[in-house]
Order: structure tokens, then C-alpha cells, then sequence
């Protein structure tokens, strides 16, 4: 059996090519102002689905983030993203809704009760559209549940929309070059982007 | 060979043990259901893999193997499946194996174990047998690894909620490891988990330093930690400060002022003005007009204007800040860059 370059025992080379069968995502470090980071699905739940990328559906208009739903309203935890530690700057106050359409589509501007983690240099990511629950609050959590998968603002079915934008611009690249696209697992153990924060 | 075992010699335990994880780690729902492990992989010598116990104990005699002598993959990837298992484990047994170790190393990893966990559940409570590790083992490098323990997560906001002791009596621990780890760690929270946003860290920053009697240390957090959202008592510290003995830390106080945010600025830039004129050390004067500049941006070419006459040997430097500010550069980190190709 080859050794690594590394040049570890045998046992130890074999169970770091188990790395690929594991979905234990590392963070990667960065010395500059602003940090690679990397988001997970926010659902627990196996049948969470990603179901927008860059358009509507993915053949329609323009959206440029992560709708993930697994077809529940006010059921799962809506959970932080983010792998690791940061703090989730609520802006709440829309009433939990499972109705479609919506019947307050313009609740905080159409985002409904969301999530702002602030990063460097203008860099920013949210997750939008959750129904208020005992764990919303603003809060400095490792994945932590923020609240239930639902319906408030601008939503026309429960999901969790997440973006990741700089000085108010969305972005793509940061679940594009993941491969992420409609289909794409949205497990809370699955890597589904990594946003700059 | 011992595949039941637990110690460094029980490779195939240590391999199975990880297929048995991995499989937890995919598949674990929110009831915390698996799928059934799948022994069929050959091994590194094409034997089967077995599984075995799940065990915390399993999982930390192979981290301590691998953090003695395993390739740096094998250390991280180690490390992330003690943290990320651990979201999963009994937080008693997590504690105990926190209680009883007396590895540098494997404390550290417990510790940030318990953290994340502690984070993830949001049970700040958690993290007390971390910090009562922290402040009261009787071995100076297991307080600083138990401190260290607390790095990527938001120590200060736990630390306020579960107990009280907070990073100014870290700064004051005898032991110098103690207190370099507290200043990493208080470094990183703010880069990593806050992006330099959080006013309770920079608080906390700026006590720690005023407690510290290592002026180094207390410079370089001084110099490290974003002052954006600094309060007003945080602001009259450093203002103090930069009346310190030490240079360096008048320097680290001079650039801390320049990063306050707008509430306090004109504060800020007062006190600069005037130490400038007081100071007589060059690398503090320096640090003064970096922070005149930083508060003021085009805002500031008056007062840059205004202290020529009292170092004429910083002209240069004025002049290499007035020729940036000239470029109408927008951000911070590109004004700094372009003033150091300018003028290191």
C-alpha cells in the first residue's frame, strides 16, 4: 500500500482516505480581512432539498442565492449555517406564516423574520423567511437552531432562503464553486456553499 | 492485534472506530438515529474492517496518538471528529474526560470540544468546567491549553453569562503561557467569530489590557483587536493609555484610537492631537498621525496639515499620508497598503 507524502503508519493513511466518505467539512483559515467560511445545509432532515440557485427554480428570474426546503412549514428547525461560531444578528417581528401566498409578503421588506452575520469589508450572510420560535434571538451559536423553516416575508412555500452578499450585492460564486445547484442536498450535514464573511 | 482495545497500538480499532463515525456523522438526524455501520472496506493491509464502541475514551487515545505522532491530516481531521462528534455525545462524559486529562494537547482539543458543544446548544453553563480548569490547575501549561480550549467560540459572551470571570484575570495569571493564551484567544474571537463587530470583546480587550503588566501583551491587543464598537469607558482607557511608560503600548494605543467608532471620534482625535504634541518618541508620533488619519480619512489632511511644524523630521511621513489620501482609496486595509509602499 502507498504511503502518503506525509509518510504515517499504514492504519492512519487508510483512515485518512475515509476523509472522503465523511462529511466533516473544515473551515479554512485566512490571514486576510475577510475569511473563507463554510455553510452547511440548514435543515436537519434528509429530504431537504436545494431549490433556487442563481435563478428562480433555477430556470427562471434572477435570485442569486440558496432557497432549501423540505417541503415542512413550522416544523424543523431553521438552523445557522455557518460552520462554526459567529453571531446571528436577528431582525424578527413577522408572524409565523405557513400560507401561500403570503398574506404579509412585505414583512421587513419582503425577507420577513431573517438573520444578518456581519462580516469584513461590507461582506454579509443571511438566511430569511424562518417562523419565529423559542430560539429566536439574536445569538452567538455553532449551528445552533434560530428557528422553525417557514413562510414570513416574501415566500411562496416554507423554505430557508440564505445569501451571501458584499456592501448589498449578492453573490454567487460562493455555492457555485461547490457545486451546489437544484436537487443538491440541503442536510444540515451537507456542505452547501462557502460564503466570505 | 488488539482490535478491541483502546490504546495507541489498536490501529484497526482506530479505523473502524472512524467508519463507525463517519456513518453518525452522515446520517444523524434530529432524533439522532443512524444508518447501520458498513464493516465491507478492506483495510490498510485488505482485511475487513470491524466495527467497534463508539467511545469517547476510543476516540481520545486515537487523537492522542495521532496529535504524537499522526501527518498534520490525520491531527485535523482527529480534532474535527472529537468536535463534531461531541455534538452528540453525554455532556457528563465530555466533562469528565475534560476533568481527567492532563495532556497539554488533548485537554485543548476536549476543550474546545465542550465549547462547541456549549455553542451549538447555546447551555453557556457548559463552558464553567473549562474556565474553573482555566484559572485554578495547578499546572501553569494546562491552564493556558484549557484556555486555549475556548477558541472559536464567543468566549466573552458565554463567560458573562455562566460566571463572571472574564479575560482581565487571565491577563493577570503568573504564568506567561497563561496569559499569551488569553490574548490569542481574545485576538481570534474577535477576527473569527466577530469580524471585528462585537463592543463586548473590544471591551474586554482593552480591560484585559489595562490589567496586564506585560506591556507587550497588552500592545499587541491593543493593536489586534478591532476598537469599532469600543464604549465610551473602553474609549477613556485607551485615552489613558496613551499616556502609558511603555512606547510600544502608546503606540498600540494611539492606532486603537484610530479604529473607534464615530460616537467617539472627536474624542479620539483630541487626544491624539495633544499627545502628539507631547510625546517625544518617534514610533508613538507615527502611530498618532496613522490614527489622525484613520479617524479622518480626507477628513484629516488639516490636521495633518496643522503638526508639521512640530516634528519637522515626520514631514515625510505627513507627506506620504497626504499623497494616499489624494488617491481617494476607499477602504481601510488598501490605504494602509498603499501608505507602506509609500513609505514602510
Amino acid at each position: 500500500m502507498a504511503k502518503t507524502p506525509t509518510g504515517v503508519l499504514p492504519s492512519r493513511t487508510f483512515a485518512i482516505t475515509l476523509l472522503c466518505a465523511v462529511a466533516v467539512a473544515l473551515a479554512l483559515p485566512s490571514s486576510s480581512t475577510a475569511a473563507t467560511k463554510t455553510a452547511r445545509g440548514p435543515i436537519c432532515e434528509s429530504t431537504a432539498r436545494v431549490g433556487s440557485t442563481t435563478f428562480y427554480s433555477c430556470n427562471g428570474s434572477t435570485h442569486t442565492a440558496l432557497d432549501i426546503s423540505n417541503q415542512s412549514c413550522s416544523e424543523w428547525n431553521h438552523r445557522g449555517m455557518i460552520l462554526g461560531s459567529v453571531k446571528y444578528n436577528l431582525f424578527g417581528g413577522c408572524a409565523a406564516n405557513c400560507a401561500n401566498p403570503p398574506p404579509n409578503p412585505n414583512c421587513n421588506g419582503g425577507a420577513g423574520n431573517y438573520y444578518v452575520v456581519n462580516g469584513a469589508n461590507g461582506w454579509e450572510f443571511r438566511q430569511l423567511h424562518f417562523n419565529p420560535s423559542v430560539n429566536t434571538f439574536t445569538r452567538t451559536c455553532d449551528r445552533c437552531a434560530l428557528g422553525l423553516v417557514g413562510a414570513t416575508g416574501h415566500a411562496f412555500g416554507a423554505h430557508s432562503h440564505s445569501d451571501n452578499r458584499q456592501f448589498g450585492t449578492r453573490k454567487s460564486a460562493w455555492y457555485t464553486s461547490v457545486g451546489t445547484t437544484c436537487g443538491t442536498s440541503g442536510f444540515c450535514d451537507r456542505v452547501v456553499g462557502k460564503p466570505t464573511l | 492485534m488488539n482490535r478491541s482495545g483502546h490504546g495507541r497500538s489498536s490501529r484497526w480499532s482506530g479505523a473502524a472506530l472512524l467508519v463507525a463515525l463517519s456513518s453518525l456523522l452522515l446520517a444523524a438526524g434530529p432524533g439522532g438515529s443512524g444508518q447501520p455501520v458498513q464493516p465491507a472496506q478492506p483495510g490498510a493491509a485488505g482485511r475487513p474492517l470491524e466495527s467497534a464502541p463508539c467511545s469517547l475514551r476510543v476516540m481520545v487515545e486515537d487523537l492522542r496518538g495521532a496529535l504524537a505522532d499522526g501527518s498534520p491530516s490525520l491531527q485535523r481531521y482527529m480534532l474535527t471528529l472529537l468536535k463534531e462528534a461531541a455534538l452528540r455525545m453525554p455532556v457528563d462524559e465530555l466533562r469528565a474526560a475534560f476533568a481527567a486529562e492532563r495532556d497539554p494537547k488533548v485537554l485543548e482539543a476536549l476543550g474546545i470540544a465542550l465549547a462547541t458543544r456549549a455553542s451549538n446548544t447555546g447551555e453557556p453553563a457548559v463552558i464553567e468546567s473549562i474556565v474553573d480548569r482555566a484559572r485554578g490547575d495547578a499546572d501553569p501549561a494546562l491552564r493556558a491549553a484549557a484556555l486555549s480550549g475556548l477558541r472559536g467560540v464567543g468566549s466573552v459572551e458565554m463567560m458573562n453569562k455562566a460566571r463572571g470571570a472574564t479575560y482581565a484575570d487571565f491577563l493577570r495569571d503568573p504564568a506567561p503561557a497563561v496569559r499569551a493564551a488569553a490574548v490569542d484567544k481574545l485576538v481570534h474571537e474577535d477576527a473569527q467569530v466577530y469580524f471585528g463587530h462585537e463592543g463586548p470583546v473590544s471591551d474586554a480587550a482593552v480591560k484585559a489590557a489595562a490589567a496586564s503588566s506585560d506591556p507587550a501583551l497588552a500592545a499587541r491587543l491593543l493593536a489586534e483587536v478591532s476598537m469599532e464598537a469600543a464604549g465610551p469607558e473602553s474609549v477613556a482607557t485607551l485615552v489613558q493609555q496613551l499616556g502609558s511608560a511603555d512606547p510600544t503600548l502608546r503606540a498600540a494605543a494611539a492606532r486603537a484610537l484610530g479604529g473607534v467608532g464615530g460616537a467617539h471620534s472627536e474624542t479620539a482625535r483630541r487626544a491624539l492631537v495633544e499627545r502628539y504634541g507631547a510625546d517625544d518618541a518617534r514610533e508613538v508620533r507615527v502611530a498618532i498621525l496613522e490614527g489622525l488619519v484613520q479617524l479622518g480619512l480626507g477628513g484629516a489632511r488639516p490636521v495633518l496639515e496643522s503638526l508639521r511644524g512640530v516634528d519637522p523630521e515626520l514631514g515625510p511621513e505627513i507627506d506620504a499620508w497626504l499623497q494616499v489620501l489624494a488617491m481617494n482609496l476607499q477602504q481601510w486595509s488598501i490605504i494602509l497598503r498603499e501608505k507602506q509602499r509609500l513609505r514602510p
